[in-house]
């Protein structure tokens, strides 16, 4: 089982995942902490078993806009993003809280993952060293792994 | 294609998505249906004929395994075709999964071409 999990690998990652759910091309970007904090949507899943831990997103209307514009294939502007912008950030992070799992425990892993969560509280602090940054199609994406010491056996 | 699609997620941008994919299968649209969970997905079947469930695992009110374990109690939907299609891959639930009979699964993220497919796979069609 891989125990750690690089800012690099993580971008990686996200890349793969933009790419093959959204059809949306990313690069990766400078982390700094004036730009994360100006990503004003954030959305965490947490994931127990032989380890556990935090995956959490944070990014722009903007680029939620995008996202949703590509999975559902309609003009950014006919999105609503009072409905759709949680949904789209809800599962990007569900699937790069999936990508996670899979690269701490490979395919025959024995990882559970919870349900994503929408966080409005926008004064929490960035682990700079476990963040990437991405630039996907002109809009900011930072994505931080949390691991937790202590593991637990199933998300509640 | 003539048969019948529910997709079963809790996301509903994603059901969308899936839908899309589903069209492009060759399944016409008004032959898909969807829920939001297990629970929507058990009532939508005592309703319409379902060929295929497209199922997602991690979801709220009742999760995609107990659907799984609901389905095959019940003698008149224990043939329906199962398809996992989701971001976990605990081992541990794909076997519990598997010994229900459900043993084909694609892990989110995927190609479209992927879930096109594995749908003409389960379902028997030559593409």
């Amino acid at each position: 089982m891989n125990t750690t999990i690089t800012p690099d690998r993580l971008a990686e990652l996200a890349m793969k995942a933009l790419e093959r759910t959204a059809f949306m091309m990313a690069d990766p970007a400078e982390v700094s902490a004036p730009a994360v904090a100006k990503a004003n949507r954030r959305a965490t899943i947490r994931y127990a078993g032989p380890a556990s831990g935090l995956v959490t997103i944070r990014t722009t209307d903007d680029f939620l806009r995008s996202l949703a514009s590509n999975l559902l294939g309609e003009e950014p502007d006919d999105i609503d993003l009072s409905t759709c912008g949680d949904d789209a950030i809800k599962e990007l992070t569900n699937i790069l809280g999936g990508s996670v799992i899979h690269e701490l425990g490979g395919a025959d892993n024995t990882f559970s993952l919870g349900l994503p969560q929408v966080v409005n509280s926008s004064n929490a602090q960035v682990a700079i060293d476990r963040t990437c940054a991405l630039d996907c199609e002109g809009h900011p994406l930072f994505i931080t792994w949390d691991p937790d010491a202590v593991a637990t056996k199933k998300v509640a | 294609m003539n048969c019948n699609v529910l997709i079963v997620d809790d996301s509903p941008i994603l059901r969308k998505a899936i839908k899309k994919v589903v069209r492009l299968a060759g399944v016409e649209e008004d032959r898909i249906h969807e829920a939001g969970n297990g629970q929507e997905a058990l009532e939508i079947l005592e309703t319409v004929w379902i060929d295929l469930v497209l199922l997602d695992l991690n979801m709220p009110v009742m999760d995609g395994e107990q659907f799984a374990q609901e389905l095959r109690k019940r003698e008149d939907l224990a043939g329906v075709a199962v398809v996992i299609v989701s971001t976990e891959a605990n081992k541990e639930r794909l076997d519990r999964l598997k010994a229900l009979g459900i043993v084909n699964s694609l892990r989110k993220p995927f190609e479209p071409e992927d879930l096109c497919r594995l749908i003409a796979k389960t379902l028997g069609v030559k593409q």
